[in-house]
């Protein structure tokens, strides 16, 4: 229970406990004014004590001073001081001075008195006597005071004494206190102890600090005593995880989250006798559901009881008049169950108890439209397969008829029931009370014109793919999507629903036509078209100075050689129509701008080892120089320039995202940006800790998050990193090849523009979704040299291993074969081939 | 869209009368909140409102749409013989468009519509000379202001029969 706040000009009954609104000051940890710097303040002096301005302690300032031949005098500090309990001690002392007395003659000591809640002297207790002080001499006078019980404060002083025939004086000064005091009691509160109730006064008193003092409040006498009280504290026993964990999609499955484990339920009703049927109508505390040839219901008030006898049930239907249908719709006439089948329809009595439901009537009149019915004033009405009809009471008389209260439109409705009926829809009834009307509702009645829409795009020979002629508006049931005039290129098979599927056969150019018709006979055709073409898309090489690049075609098609290169360059590159050779360890490069055609040399490009890595960005080619500074120059004749020098122009590989370049390198080990096309770098954290990195170092990007491949020479381990701000930080390491060793180095990072894929010396194959999960592939493949990916097909180079290509994103790969003259593989490029040569 | 048919009670005698509706959007489901209707389509949720005379289709705004009124074919009289007409008058609220048919075989033809104002009673008579066996009276709404039908008189002189 809370302590109410005092309140002013309140009755209060003898009892009553209040807290304060301005909670007293914290009692005292040091007298105040102990060495009478203030002058005569917050001292009461007593006997023949009296207050000073000379002859002090410190600066010979204000003091107590006892004039001679006065027996005995006492300077008491006013300040309160409360320990904490009874058996607590606190120190006094205080500084004594004798003048010209002789020894003995005069005395002097620190006191202490302790006084009870009432501010009745109880005890009092002195320090050591300070009686030999001749010659001026300030000695110092100690006690330990110790709280006697029934005690509620003490008062520190400085007492003096003289033997009656002694003139000399005697002086007092610095008293002071150490120790532990109680500053506020706990729980310090107030209680009313008047005898009578009594109004407090308008302004809050001065609440005293102290246990068991009192203060009058105009009619009230408060007492400070201390509240006992239970203080709970509530701790939780589950706490939910920082994180949202992956729930479970299996009923009953569990999983952990924080210190909560979640088990999955379902929100279905699980009764196996609840028949799960759209027809549902409440009524008598129970839920009615058809159920075919019955009806059934739940226990009464527990919808998820379907089975308990006596309780829950069926109606059977069936076995009654018009019982030939299953049930199609139900309502609810006058408290009773109308059950509709398409011929008749049966009321039924019904109850939360199953004994007293009955068959009441039956009318052949039918509906199968359960969204249709809706009670209208006395009445309920529905759509039938003539139209709407009624079910009402004939007049003075208690006898269910069937109205045609619906025949003035039943020209229009008719056909409309039909279409639905054909298209498998329901009708919607609702009765509007607030303007007293029965609303029927056909949706998409009258439907939108019929309309197929879908469109094969074109690919290459050996592409695959699937997608749907979607056909919207008209009256359903349709007819089969089929082509009605043209021809569909070879290997597009078209399913009945519209959904097609091909595996292109044949390059050339085709038109069709698709059509379908709906139950109006309406037919609605869409005109496709698709160029499949076979052209050369592969940009495959080998080393050898004289040997040629291949050019291949998708999938089906042989290699058709270039002219010879007339260079060692091993890797290729297609950029914008543009063929680079470039070679990861020498200076070796040409480019092609037909083809392949005729090749085309800039100028020497210093490349050194583990270099040769390529890519374009604002109208510049550049390629990686190893432990040389990467090389640029402009498209697309230029020569070859360093725009930096310098460790930080160093690169193993590089990427672009949009106009920023990235570039990595195994010394410094770090990546760098540069939004100038090379010319100025900035570097981001190291990626890889304390020592250096060897073999391949590899960069790959899906146009935002940058993921890294390199390999630790302490560990042999190959490791993927992550990082979303460019390589300014990496996260820590989220994938390491299994296996680590030196001959089994990561080799290769690609984004295929779904998958991540990584590769190492082995031939094992890595992927992720996000560069953050990454699975270990079940394929072994060639040590990749370089990858390429266009329209669904992944192309790894694989050395003397072969051309390895994958349809499924690296899940499964199969051997292409190459030109017997191209035996070690090193480099594979995609050819866009809708870019022409520049 | 969607069509509906509406029946709504009359306090008089409790009859019943039928109006058709063509709302320009598809109605998935519905209900009553208060004493308003709501109605679901798509990802839109329309009130009924009966102070405005338009549908708001989302994207388009509020669109209004046309009212019609039309009675069956009647013989006025003796079926098969002419009646001369030469005039209306019409109460009700609301500018409309007037027209009359007057041949009701093969989906019967109509006169232009004529557009009058909501209530002729006081001032002459709306001349309109017309001869026909049968006639189909048919009111036009536009839609842009809130309407209302109350009374339609036809003033009609039989002919010969035979005529």
């Amino acid at each position: 229970m809370a302590v109410p706040v005092w309140n002013p000009g309140t009755l209060y009954r003898p009892g009553d406990i209040v807290q304060p609104i301005t909670a007293p000051a914290a009692t005292a940890a040091q007298v105040e004014n102990g060495d009478f710097a203030a002058g005569n303040v917050n001292w009461d002096f007593t006997g023949g004590a009296e207050f000073v301005t000379t002859g002090g302690y410190s600066g010979n300032g204000n003091c107590v001073r006892m004039p001679g031949s006065v027996p005995e005098g006492l300077a008491l500090n006013k300040t309160k001081l409360v320990v904490p309990s009874t058996g607590s001690t606190f120190e006094a002392t205080a500084m004594i001075q004798q003048g010209a007395s002789i020894a003995g003659a005069t005395r002097g000591w620190v006191e202490v008195r302790w006084y009870d809640s009432s501010d009745l002297l109880i005890l009092f207790e002195r320090g050591n006597v300070v009686s030999d002080g001749s010659g001026g001499a300030w000695h110092q006078s100690k006690l330990t005071a110790t709280r006697p019980a029934g005690a509620a404060y003490a008062r520190a002083g400085i007492a003096l004494f003289s033997v009656a025939d002694h003139t000399h004086a005697i002086f007092g000064d610095n008293l002071s206190v150490s120790g532990t005091f109680a500053g506020l009691p706990d729980g310090l509160v107030y209680k009313a102890v008047q005898p009578e109730s009594g109004f407090s006064a308008s302004d809050e008193p001065a609440w005293p600090p102290i246990l068991g003092q009192q203060v009058i409040d105009n009619d009230v006498i408060w007492e400070a005593v201390a509240s006992t009280r239970v203080t709970w504290e509530a701790s939780p026993l589950y706490v939910s995880g920082s994180v949202e964990p992956v729930w479970p999609t299996e009923i009953g499955g569990f999983v952990r989250d924080g210190t909560i484990d979640w088990k999955a339920v379902s929100r279905r009703v699980e009764d196996p006798n609840c028949p799960n049927s759209k027809i549902v109508v409440i009524a008598a505390s129970k839920v009615f559901a058809g159920d075919d040839d019955i009806v059934r219901y739940s226990a009464t008030v527990n919808p998820l009881d379907w089975t308990t006898p006596d309780d829950a049930g069926y109606l059977p239907t069936g076995l009654q008049n018009y019982g030939a249908n299953p049930v199609a719709a139900m309502g609810l006439y006058r408290s009773n169950l109308v059950v509709f089948n398409s011929e008749a329809f049966q009321l039924w009595q019904v109850d939360e108890d199953p004994a007293s439901m009955a068959l009441i009537d039956a009318l052949p009149l039918g509906s199968t439209q359960h969204r249709s019915i809706a009670p209208v004033a006395n009445d309920l009405f529905f759509a039938s397969s003539q139209g709407i009809r009624s079910i009402g009471i004939a007049a003075s008389s208690t006898n269910y008829q069937a109205g045609d209260v619906g025949m003035p439109i039943d020209p229009l409705v008719e056909p409309i029931m039909r279409l639905m009926k054909g298209a498998g829809e329901q009708a919607l009834g609702l009765y509007y009370p607030s303007a007293g009307q029965y609303w029927l509702c056909f949706p998409g009645y009258p439907p939108a014109p019929l309309k197929i829409v879908g469109d094969v795009s074109g690919g290459l020979v050996g592409q695959f793919g699937t997608g749907k002629y979607t056909v919207v508006g008209g009256i359903k049931p349709y007819s089969v999507v089929a082509v009605s005039s043209g021809t569909p290129p070879p290997g597009l098979t078209i399913n009945a629903d519209g959904t097609y599927a091909y595996s292109f056969a044949e390059a050339g150019s085709f038109a069709w036509e698709v059509s379908v018709t709906d139950a109006q006979g309406t037919i609605a055709k869409v005109a496709d078209s698709a160029v499949v073409g076979n052209e050369a898309v592969w940009l495959a090489r080998g080393p050898g100075a004289t040997s040629p690049a291949y050019l291949g075609p998708y999938k089906i098609g042989t290699w058709q050689p270039t002219a010879s290169a007339g260079v060692a360059a091993r890797y290729a590159w297609a950029f914008g129509g543009v063929f680079h050779l470039s070679d990861p360890a020498t200076t070796a490069y040409r480019y092609s701008k037909n083809q392949g055609q005729t090749w085309l040399n800039p100028g020497s490009a210093s490349i050194s080892a583990s270099g040769g890595r390529m890519a374009v960005a604002g109208g510049y080619s550049f390629v990686c120089g190893g432990v040389n500074p990467l090389l640029r120059r402009a498209n697309p004749d230029g020569p070859w320039e360093t725009p930096a020098t310098g460790t930080n122009a160093r690169a193993n590989d590089i990427l672009s995202i949009g106009n920023r370049l990235v570039i990595v390198a195994s010394s410094p080990r770090n990546a760098r940006v540069s939004t100038d096309f090379g010319v100025t770098w900035t570097a981001g954290v190291d990626f890889a800790p304390g020592s250096s990195t060897f073999g391949s170092i590899r960069i790959a990007t899906d146009g935002a998050r940058i993921a890294i491949l390199y390999n630790d020479n302490l560990t042999f381990g190959s490791n993927i990193k992550y990082s979303d701000d460019f390589g300014a930080t990496w996260s820590s390491t989220v994938f390491s090849f299994p296996l680590p060793g030196s001959s089994n180095l990561g080799v290769e990072l690609f984004f295929d523009g779904v998958y991540w894929l990584a590769f190492n010396e082995t031939g094992r194959v890595a992927r992720s979704l996000d560069a953050v999960e990454w699975q270990l592939l079940p394929v072994t493949i060639g040590k990749a040299a370089q990858v390429a990916a266009g329209k669904g097909v992944v192309m790894a180079a694989c050395g003397t291993a072969g051309l390895y290509w994958s349809e499924d994103h690296g899940w499964t790969w199969q051997k292409r074969s190459v030109p017997s003259a191209l035996t070690d593989v090193t480099g594979i490029a995609w050819i866009d081939p809708n870019v022409g040569g520049s | 869209m969607s069509e509906f048919f509406v029946y709504s009670i009359s306090s008089v005698g409790s009859v019943g009368a039928w109006s058709r509706y063509v709302f320009p959007f598809d109605v998935d489901d519905w209900a009553i909140s208060g004493d308003d209707l709501y109605l679901r389509s798509g990802d839109d949720i329309h009130v009924l409102n009966e102070d405005l005379t338009g549908d708001e289709v989302s994207g388009a705004g509020v669109q209004p749409f046309e009212g019609e009124i039309q009675w069956p074919w009647l013989d006025f009289g003796q079926p098969g013989v002419t009646k001369n007409l030469f005039g209306f008058d019409i109460v009700g609220e609301g500018d409309v468009s007037v027209s009359f048919g007057y041949d009701q075989s093969n989906g019967g033809y109509f006169t232009d519509p004529y557009a009058v104002s909501a209530d002729t009673v006081p001032g002459m008579v709306i001349p309109m000379p017309l001869s026909a066996p049968s006639l189909s009276v048919k009111l036009t709404y536009n839609g842009t202001e809130r309407w209302q039908w109350n009374a339609f008189s036809l003033y009609l002189q039989d002919l010969r029969g035979m005529s």
